[in-house]
């Protein structure tokens, strides 16, 4: 079932069409023009970090696995007193200039590849490669987590109830992503856009 | 086997990679009879039947390294905490 897989070089990330069944159980789309930055507390100083950004971005920073979205940035708890940031141009220097040094901050735009996922087939497809529960009764709008997906380490969260699932995927397993999530998918119909 | 991490929730054991007994303690290098204690602190074990302190780390989540009391006869996980900071708190 899954050999037009075999058309695509196992190194690149399968490009936009439809693959599988004809409709639209999953629609996979590749999120460009965010920057993205790691955020990581200075020891004895997450309570400064988190008036800063309660002063300067007005939000809360997550104490647990969730998003917190402020002006133009948002913040995704992945451990404790670690964060990843999304934002528009500039997002470094910004975050830069108004929380060092109460926090370590790290560029990872070009290390992350970012996905936006939904469809009405989008959880049966992510039951195969996730091992914790997004059941919309458990996995709320807002709740994040770090886990493996087919082995492969992300991070991902939720932005609605539609549901749109974001995922973080590390650059070089973007390629191995998108072939599990394809062929995953491709029961239900899959589009990639 | 699922271990209960205090920042992600449960998760798989799959998901954690495991350093081993919990309860030895680096002995003083300086002391004279440290190759002995050494030996004891690399080599020995308990090897308990019940109730046994473990390292874990939870290596595809939040990479933090936990503190697991696993019964080993069950795989009961009796509890779980964050090892940074149990200095501080012993
Ligand atoms: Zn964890």
């Amino acid at each position: 079932m899954f050999d037009f897989l075999t058309r695509f070089p196992p190194a690149l990330v399968i490009p936009p069409g439809r693959y599988g069944a004809a409709g639209a159980g999953v629609i996979a789309t590749r999120i460009e023009g965010l920057e993205i930055a790691s955020l990581a507390a200075a020891p004895d100083r997450i309570e400064e970090l988190r008036g800063r950004c309660r002063a300067d971005f007005g939000l809360d920073l997550p104490a647990g696995p969730r998003r917190a979205a402020g002006e133009d940035v948002e913040f995704i708890g992945v451990g404790p007193g670690r964060w990843l940031a999304l934002g528009g141009e500039g997002l470094e220097e910004r975050l830069r200039s108004r929380l060092s040094p109460a926090a370590a901050i790290c560029d990872q735009s070009d290390g992350l590849i970012l996905f936006d996922l939904t469809g009405p087939r989008l959880r049966d497809t992510l039951a195969k490669g996730l091992a914790i529960d997004i059941d919309p009764s458990v996995f709320r709008p807002g709740d994040a987590a770090t886990t493996a997906v087919a082995l492969i380490g992300v991070t991902f969260w939720l932005l609605d109830e539609k549901p749109t699932f974001r995922f973080a995927v590390p650059r070089s397993y973007a390629p191995a992503f998108s072939r599990f999530l394809v062929a995953s998918a491709a029961e239900f119909g899959c589009v990639v856009s | 086997m699922r271990i209960p991490c205090p920042y992600c929730g449960w998760r798989d054991a799959q998901e954690f990679a495991y350093l081993g007994d919990a309860t030895v303690e680096r002995p003083d290098p300086a002391a004279a009879d440290a190759p002995a204690r050494f030996h004891d602190y690399v080599y020995l074990r308990e090897n308990p039947a019940g109730p046994h302190s473990e390292l874990w780390r939870h290596s595809a989540g939040c990479r933090q390294w936990l503190a697991v009391r696993r019964d080993t006869t069950t795989h009961e996980i009796i509890a779980a905490e964050f090892v940074r900071g149990r200095g501080a708190r012993r």
